[in-house]
């Protein structure tokens, strides 16, 4: 059989689940998107763009996404300084290297649900440990959840606490795979430590960095789980990010046909975000010869 | 005698890093390790205002968990059940798929480059009601089969690229000697890649398992009683007056043993998935 034509046989059972899950959905929040569908009155009527109309002025909107902003600057932030740090701590360390890197990247492994339950468990204003904690050394209970600007912070904070784990995850990463002859051929020259990293080792890794930068934002801007176990957007609106607002929209049953727009525009945003990315990144060469 | 300046100053400096490390090693712990702790404190304990941290030990919240009305043996059955599965399947796929995109000529691949970033960078929360509409529709609904399809979708495109990534890595030549000796396009694949792909294939496998295993939001939306995972049961302990820490704290201490035992057994394929071969 023709080269050409195995491949595409291998290829069918994957086109075919992406083919069920993009088009079919998208083509489903296309038509929802252009009617009034309520769920609730079980009614549906076609009313042109309207909804999108809708999108351009909702102010709402353009609330979440600045609080989503912030939180993204705030949680992204925080963890990339955390994670750099553990991983210059590791690479500094002699004894116990594997054990202590085992433990920074446990965070990783838990689900971001459990992780905002855990959270929301630990900074509670009446049973919580951290509070109690607090109290104790003498600064008082901190109300985390209950005002608009500490709830920012903290799920910032819980944001973070993943996020500086694969933050280290990749730096180590960088920091390992310089070989290890340049970094002594620089202690030998008499660099300090100080210099060694500002000018040997950091710059070197620019690459990796730039990987945790970026996944780091994405994967901030897409937080859902954790927040919404933990503050579910609250308190009032204050921690709304987009995802919740997305999904607080949707279940809005008198908006499903405005949260499909919704929907739409977003995708269409950050697909446009994609092919941004990946020209910045000049990741588009593959390989396209081979078998025919 | 004595140390001179430069044994002191290393000294200091190693007790700086340490001391260090182990901050950061509690902060890494120390929910993983409160959650644990909880869940085998006494109800009363656990809800005053003074934790204790040499608490007496019991296991009745973990009794109280399963003997609660709550579907929990049910849901943790069907979390391993479509997490094992989901893993079986994308590995499968993403294999014939990974290989075919690497070895073969076709048309449009870098429109695979674009799409698996695109699921990277979308939030999975845009598509919560097309699919709740297509799931219902389609009788998917609350499914155990309609919960490994949407994760095997959900893995799908990071699989295909790591298996990509690999393939493209082994030199033609193993699979041209074959060829040349008789051996079909697809008899290479089974005969030739795949043996030599076993670690890229456990990475794939722990990943996929993971991220099924810990998913939330499509757990939540997708199912209601018979297709339940643990995740959709967590949200079911939030109470009107009150939250039932007492029960979310033993069936979230047994949630994150898998995904635990994972990390810790396959760490260096932790780094090389999330790392995917974006670096090089």
């Amino acid at each position: 059989m023709k080269a050409r034509n195995v491949g595409i046989i291998m290829l069918i059972p994957a086109l075919a689940i992406m083919l069920l899950f993009i088009v079919y959905p998208t083509a489903l929040a296309i038509y929802y998107s252009f009617t009034d569908y309520n769920v609730v009155k079980g009614s549906i009527n076609f009313i042109g763009a309207s909804n999108f109309v809708k999108l351009l002025s909702d102010y709402k909107l353009i609330n979440s996404i600045t609080r989503t902003l912030m939180f993204m600057a705030l949680a992204v932030s925080l963890s990339m300084v955390t994670g750099i740090v553990m991983a210059v701590l590791i690479y500094e360390c002699m004894l116990g290297r594997k054990i202590f890197a085992t433990l920074f990247i446990l965070p990783l492994a838990i689900p971001y649900v459990i992780i905002g339950l855990a959270f929301k468990f630990m900074l509670s204003y009446d049973i919580g440990v951290i509070n109690y904690f607090l109290e104790v050394i003498g600064i008082g209970r901190v109300p985390f959840f209950g005002k608009p600007d500490l709830a920012l912070l903290a799920t910032a904070l819980v944001d973070s606490w993943p996020g500086s784990a694969f933050v280290f995850l990749v730096t180590l990463a960088g920091f390992e795979s310089i070989p290890r002859r340049i970094v002594e051929a620089a202690l030998i020259d008499g660099a300090s430590s100080f210099r060694l990293y500002m000018h040997v080792l950091f710059p070197m890794i620019k690459r990796f960095l730039v990987i945790a930068l970026l996944f780091r934002l994405l994967d901030s801007f897409k937080a859902f789980d954790h927040i919404y176990m933990m503050t579910a957007g609250g308190p009032g609106e204050a921690t709304q990010y987009i995802s919740i607002y997305i999904t607080k929209t949707s279940f809005d049953y008198f908006n499903l046909g405005y949260a499909c727009a919704l929907a739409i525009v977003i995708l269409l945003a950050l697909s446009l975000l994609a092919q941004a990315l990946i020209k910045m990144l000049g990741l588009q060469k593959l390989r396209t010869t081979g078998w025919r | 005698m004595g140390w001179n300046i430069i044994q002191v100053k290393r000294i200091m400096r190693s007790a700086v890093v340490y001391i260090l490390i182990a901050v950061f090693a509690a902060w890494a712990i120390f929910p993983i390790y409160w959650i644990a702790s909880m869940s085998f404190t006494p109800r009363s304990e656990i809800f005053s205002e003074h934790p204790e941290f040499l608490h007496s030990f019991t296991i009745e919240n973990y009794i109280n968990l399963f003997t609660s009305a709550r579907p929990v043996t049910a849901a943790l059955l069907n979390s391993t059940l479509i997490a094992s599965l989901t893993t079986l399947i994308v590995i499968v796929i993403a294999s014939l798929s990974g290989y075919a995109l690497a070895r073969f000529e076709i048309k449009y691949k870098n429109n695979f480059y674009f799409f698996v970033f695109a699921t990277r960078i979308i939030p999975p929360a845009v598509f919560v009601v097309p699919y709740y509409i297509m799931y219902t529709n389609l009788k998917l609904y609350d499914t155990v089969p309609g919960m490994i399809l949407a994760y095997t979708f959900i893995n799908l495109p990071f699989a295909m690229w790591l298996m990509r990534q690999f393939f493209e890595e082994i030199p033609r030549s193993y699979e041209e000697a074959a060829l040349i000796d008789g051996c079909s396009y697809f008899g290479t694949f089974i005969r030739v890649a795949i043996p030599l792909s076993l670690p890229v294939i456990t990475a794939v496998g722990i990943f996929t398992f993971m991220m099924t295993w810990n998913e939330f939001l499509f757990a939540l939306i997708l199912t209601r009683y018979k297709a339940l995972t643990y995740t959709a049961v967590l949200p079911g302990f939030f109470g009107e007056r009150r939250i039932e820490w007492d029960l979310i704290t033993p069936l979230s201490t047994i949630a994150i043993i898998p995904p635990i035992v994972f990390a810790i057994l396959a760490r260096k394929y932790l780094v090389r998935g999330l790392t995917a071969g974006l670096v090089r």
